[in-house]
Formats: structure tokens, C-alpha cells, sequence
């Protein structure tokens, strides 16, 4: 009998605790009396995250980076695209989109060195398997059979890369004309990389530039809009795309 | 005796599954499940073919507002400091242009939709955030793109404050722009640049991804 109480007992205590929890779950879910005190101070913890990133950045070319900034602008709205624009009106997105991939198989020296560096083998020797696989399957990496069928992502790694990875900051920001934004850092990457490209081997100097143009311009071609649109988002647009590729290069060196 | 003893473990197993589920995994689930579903609804009007751009556009942003907690992000983006500055009115004014600048973005983003599909993450739970880690993943897995929602739990519910493409955050380069623009000048030029892009059509160019 006591027993029997016992058990009544503490079944009792449990239902006023379930009660109790999900009245209070519930209260905290549609908290709105005691929000005023909490939101002030949760917002301070939010932007805490955002503060970090200070705005004062050391910016030295400022000057010349806005220019370079308005000139890229025009080299892309009165060469790049319209030419890009005339060149899909002929050439289909199919083949467009092969070429594309054969240029970025031909880069795969830079991603094999630059994973190599890092001491990411496994990753390296992924590259290898598509590089291998794509080159003979794929004639020459215009046809992507390593994704498409055995489910092997490419790696992308660079110099500028490497040299966050080891710690190296990225310095100062650096636009350079028709590559757009940089930084010291992957400025020194860039040089570094030149020498693992394949096309800058080319011994006639004209011929590897005019590949060089015509990768970015089929590049262009399948990217048109893109750039517009972000233009579009802009209050500033040196300091968005100045910003957006300092935040994009620290996820690209933190994968 | 021996029924009630039954009945004492159904129902203490029953608070604990009940408890447990609501502290730990319940939200991240809630979260996730609630962006599915806006996801799928979004999807599922952009690949609709008896519908005009226009109306997609309309129906798209009225399922994904409840979403967004707009007047946090217009703060964040503003920083405290410059948010603190600023009379009540010229506040309200502030978060209503950033948001309908917002807004347009995003509808101007939609038209870069070509039969992507989203592949989602384990959300990361942290105090009173929650990061939803997802990719856009394109037709050919080619060009699939990462994104990041971060949702933080609002006296309305969970809401998302910041979305992060690619590492890069919205909050972020809004909040470095505007900094820069209110260093040499003042709040009310903010304003009227932000008046100026609101005016402009969605601006679509005459070549959308079609003639790609």
C-alpha cells in the first residue's frame, strides 16, 4: 500500500513537471512580455559578429583601386559583354559550357601543386583522378565523366591560397585592371600560379595572351548578369567588391 | 500494482522523449523543416509555367518574408552606433528603404533561377542562433553555390538575420558600405542613394540567363 502511494506520488510530481515544461517552453516561444529586456542585449551578442570585421581597413591605393574599379567596369560593359553577347548569339551553351571546363582542366597544375603544399594528399590525389579521368574519358576535360560519374569534386586550390593557409594575411587591397579585385597576398599567388598554367608556356607570346583573352571571354559568356546584378546591390561598389572578396578568399582558405 | 508500475514507466519515458526533444533537438528540426518547406514552395512557383515573371516575383517574396527578421538586418547593417544617431523617424525610413532594396535583390537574383535544386546541411545550434548550413546545386553540379541562413530566435519566432553566399554575408558588405558612405557623409545622402535604387525598376537586363 505505501508502495502504491509512493508511486502515485512521484507520478503526480512528474505530470506538474511535464506541465510546468511545456507551459514554459511554450511561454518562452511566444515570450513577447519579457522580449524588450532580452532583444537589446541579444542584438549586441548579434552584431558582436559583425564588428569584428572593423572598417577601418588598411586601404593605401583606395584611390587608384576606385579607378581601376571604374575602368574595369568599362572594359566590362563596353568590350567584355558585348562581344561575349555577339559570341553566344553563334556558339551554343553546350559548347560553351565544354570549353569552359577543358580550360579549367588544363589549370589542374595549380590546384595539384597548391593542395600538395597545404598537405592535403587526399585531395591532391582526387585532382589527379580527375585530371587522369577527364583528360582521356572526357577528350581533354571538354566532357566532366569524374563528377558526373564517379562523384569526384574538384578541389580548388591557389597559391594565394597557400599562403593564407600558412597564416599570411592578405595585406593591402589591389585592383588590377581586367582581373578585377585583389590583394597583396594573391597578388604574390597570381605570379606563383602564372607558372603552372600550361597556356603561358606557349612559347609565341600573342598566341598565349589570345587564349588567355578568350578563356575570360567564354568564361564572360556564361556568366552575363552576374555582374549586374551585384552592381545593382551596390551603395559602393569598390567597397562591396573589395569586401565580398576578402570574405570570399577567407572561406576559400579556410576549406 | 504490476499495471501501475507499467503505466509509471510509459509515462516517465514519455516526459523524458518529450523534454529532451524540445531542449535539444526540436528547434534545429523546427528550423530546418520550416526552411525545407519555404524552400520547396519557392522552387515549386519558379518552375510554374501559367504564371507571368511578375506574379512568381509577387508570390515568391510574400513566402519567404515571414522568414526574415528585416528590422534586425536593417539595424545590424546599419551598426549600432550610426542606428543610435538617427531619430525615430528617419529609422523608420532607414528600414524601409534597406528593405525594399532587399527585397529587390533578392527578386533580381531570382531571375538567375535555371532548375537549381538545394541540398541541405546539419544545422549548427549556438546560445540563441542557429546556422543552416545549404548549397544551390545546378543542373550539371557544376556551379553549385554554398549558402549559410542564419536564423536567431526572435520574440516572433525563428527568424533569419543574415545569409551568408559563399562565405560572403549580406549583413557584412551592407555594413562596410554604409560605414564608408556615412565616414565623409551624412545620413540623409544615405537615404536618398537608397530612394534612388528603390525607384529603379527591378533593373533585369535585356539579356537574362535565356540568351546565355
Amino acid at each position: 500500500m505505501i508502495r502504491r502511494q509512493h508511486v502515485s506520488i512521484i507520478l503526480l510530481f512528474l505530470l506538474g513537471f511535464f506541465l510546468l515544461s511545456t507551459s514554459l517552453i511554450y511561454a518562452a516561444d511566444t515570450g513577447e512580455p519579457d522580449a524588450s529586456g532580452f532583444e537589446s542585449s541579444d542584438i549586441a551578442a548579434l552584431e558582436k559578429d559583425f564588428e569584428n570585421q572593423s572598417s577601418n581597413v588598411f586601404d593605401p591605393l583606395s584611390g587608384y583601386n576606385r579607378i581601376m574599379t571604374t575602368v574595369n567596369d568599362k572594359i566590362y560593359f563596353w568590350f567584355l559583354k558585348p562581344v561575349a553577347q555577339g559570341y553566344n548569339y553563334v556558339v551554343p551553351e553546350i559548347v560553351r559550357t565544354s570549353i569552359d571546363r577543358c580550360f579549367t582542366n588544363a589549370l589542374f597544375p595549380v590546384r595539384f601543386v597548391n593542395n600538395l603544399l597545404q598537405l592535403k594528399f587526399k585531395r591532391a590525389g582526387i585532382e589527379i583522378s580527375r585530371f587522369v579521368v577527364n583528360t582521356t574519358v572526357g577528350i581533354g576535360g571538354l566532357a566532366d565523366p569524374a563528377m558526373a560519374w564517379l562523384d569526384l569534386h574538384p578541389y580548388d586550390e591557389d597559391l594565394g591560397q597557400t599562403l593564407g593557409y600558412y597564416g599570411l594575411g592578405g595585406g593591402f587591397p589591389i585592383v588590377w585592371p581586367v582581373f578585377g579585385p585583389s590583394n597583396v597576398r594573391d597578388t604574390v599567388g597570381m605570379v606563383g600560379d602564372f607558372f603552372l598554367d600550361p597556356i603561358n608556356y606557349i612559347d609565341n607570346m600573342y598566341i598565349s595572351t589570345g587564349i588567355q583573352t578568350y578563356k575570360r571571354l567564354n568564361h564572360t559568356s556564361l556568366h552575363i548578369g552576374e555582374y549586374e546584378s551585384i552592381k545593382k546591390d551596390s551603395v559602393d561598389l569598390y567597397i562591396l567588391l573589395r569586401d565580398a572578396y576578402e570574405q570570399k578568399r577567407n572561406k576559400d582558405i579556410e576549406e | 500494482m504490476k499495471r501501475f508500475k507499467q503505466l509509471f514507466f510509459i509515462f516517465l519515458g514519455f516526459c523524458l522523449v518529450s523534454t529532451a526533444g524540445t531542449a535539444m533537438g526540436d528547434d534545429t528540426t523546427t528550423v530546418k523543416e520550416m526552411l525545407v518547406s519555404k524552400v520547396n514552395q519557392v522552387i515549386k512557383i519558379l518552375k510554374r509555367k501559367d504564371i507571368t515573371d511578375k506574379e512568381k516575383k509577387e508570390q515568391v517574396v510574400k513566402i519567404i518574408t515571414p522568414m526574415f527578421d528585416f528590422n534586425l538586418m536593417a539595424k545590424l547593417c546599419l551598426g549600432k552606433r550610426h542606428w543610435m544617431e538617427l531619430s525615430t523617424e528617419k529609422q523608420k525610413e532607414f528600414t524601409n528603404l534597406f528593405v525594399k532594396r532587399l527585397k529587390n535583390s533578392y527578386i533580381d537574383k531570382l531571375s538567375f533561377y535555371n532548375g537549381q535544386t538545394m541540398k541541405y546541411g546539419t544545422p549548427i545550434s549556438k546560445k540563441r542562433i542557429i546556422l543552416m548550413p545549404s548549397t544551390i546545386v545546378s543542373k550539371d553540379n557544376q556551379d553549385n553555390i554554398s549558402m549559410l541562413y542564419k536564423f536567431w530566435h526572435s520574440p516572433k519566432g525563428w527568424k533569419i538575420y543574415d545569409i551568408e553566399v559563399e562565405g560572403i554575408s549580406i549583413i557584412k558588405t551592407y555594413r562596410s558600405q554604409f560605414n564608408q558612405v556615412l565616414r565623409n557623409k551624412t545620413i540623409d545622402y544615405l537615404l536618398q542613394e537608397l530612394r534612388k535604387s528603390s525607384v529603379e525598376k527591378p533593373a533585369k537586363d535585356s539579356c537574362s540567363p535565356k540568351c546565355q
